[in-house]
């Protein structure tokens, strides 16, 4: 047993008495320190947990003020006074330490979410290389540098072939599938081809057209 | 659950006969890792920011178009208005200066649109505020330079199209 989703709501819960609208408030520690009474449970075996509600009963027996002249109940808390205003540090600082929600690896691979992601990825790809070069034209010209396109794409195609075919067929690609798949946004935006079955139709669709002008721009 | 309503006792001692977790206790605000889940995370957690009470209401903004109607149409018409744009210079072979220059407005306000959403998506306003303020007027310059090395390029230079077809065909 690894995990109990009762944890992060039960001390979250702390909240509660923390944000209490008092100018002070105490904060409940055990005198052992609180870590150390975490997953003691995934560590035992059946056997502890029936020696231990046995021995708790015994000692909640025990504890019990049969007589109160000569039996004190101790109380093993101790309190410490601290002002209301570190209620939300501390509640952050406990937010810290949770787990963080598993997300996108945990998600089963759809055409759905991956066309969308794609879409964003090819997109801030494309439109980073024109930044890029567009920045470099303003900044790095007046320092003596030739950002010229005649200039640049004489140094550019100088370079060998299949490295310039490996920086080619990328750019074709993203070109490509954010075109169709931005024109496949704007079919949505309209309304249509909005089901389950729709959205799997054009997704194909755009795939097989993302192949076709990736290899039409590669030959051009 | 049973370990929940155990007493205090019993827990004491069992914490005492039980080694103590390797789990990282902060130092000054004694808060202890309760969560015996594996950790499954790609980025580790932001800054954790509280705001009021869990028993506030939710800040509901008074219903405008210009919150963000009007942003969703222009980013629309921009987009629409780029498919034409992008298929004349292929169908003609070349782009007359003005669709050219056209087309170059039209990608400016369109990456700048994109990548604000990148910004506004991956920069919440609740937890990292410098960061998102910083990365917002990182990108009004960007945009601006690029804008301008842009103009440059179509007035001084070979122009977009002819730019792109230059670099593809070198």
């Amino acid at each position: 047993m690894k995990s109990y989703a009762s944890y992060p709501s039960l001390f979250d819960s702390s909240r509660f008495f923390l944000s209490a609208p008092s100018t002070s408030t105490s904060k409940l520690h055990y005198n052992q320190p609180l870590q150390s009474q975490t997953g003691y449970r995934s560590r035992s075996n059946i056997s502890a947990m029936l020696s231990t509600r046995v021995l708790s009963r015994s000692l909640l027996r025990s504890a019990r003020p049969k007589s109160t002249t000569f039996f004190t109940p101790r109380r093993m808390l101790t309190t410490e006074s601290i002002p209301a205003s570190s209620a939300d540090s501390i509640l952050a600082a406990q937010r810290l330490v949770r787990p963080v929600s598993p997300h996108l690896t945990i998600y089963q691979p759809q055409l759905t979410w991956y066309l969308s992601m794609t879409t964003r990825i090819t997109g801030v790809a494309l439109s980073g290389v024109f930044y890029l070069y567009a920045i470099g034209y303003v900044l790095v010209s007046p320092f003596g540098v030739d950002m010229s396109v005649a200039n640049a794409s004489k140094k550019w195609g100088e370079f060998n072939g299949a490295v310039k075919a490996a920086v080619k067929a990328p750019l074709a690609a993203c070109f490509s599938f954010h075109f169709w798949n931005g024109i496949r946004h704007l079919v949505w935006d309209t309304g249509r081809e909005l089901t389950v079955r729709g959205v799997y139709r054009t997704g194909y669709g755009v795939l097989g057209l993302t192949a076709l002008s990736t290899l039409g721009l590669l030959v051009v | 659950m049973a370990s929940t309503l155990r007493s205090s006792a019993a827990r004491r001692i069992l914490a005492a006969t039980k080694p103590t977790s390797a789990i990282r206790l902060l130092p000054q605000t004694r808060v202890a890792a309760f969560h015996a889940s594996q950790k499954h995370q790609i980025l580790p957690p932001g800054p954790q920011v509280v705001h009021g009470t869990v028993n506030d209401p939710v800040p509901v903004p008074i219903a405008n178009a210009t919150h963000g109607s009007y942003h969703w149409a222009f980013e629309r018409i921009i987009a629409l208005g780029m498919i034409p744009l992008t298929v004349a210079p292929f169908a003609a072979g070349s782009a007359n200066p003005a669709l050219d220059a056209a087309l170059g407005t039209a990608l400016v306000l369109h990456s700048h649109i994109g990548f604000d959403a990148c910004v506004t998506d991956y920069f919440p306003k609740r937890q990292y505020p410098r960061t998102r303020t910083f990365m917002i007027w990182l990108l009004r310059a960007s945009t601006i330079t690029a804008a301008v090395g842009l103009f440059s390029i179509q007035t001084n230079d070979v122009g977009l199209t002819e730019g792109i077809k230059r670099f593809w065909r070198a």
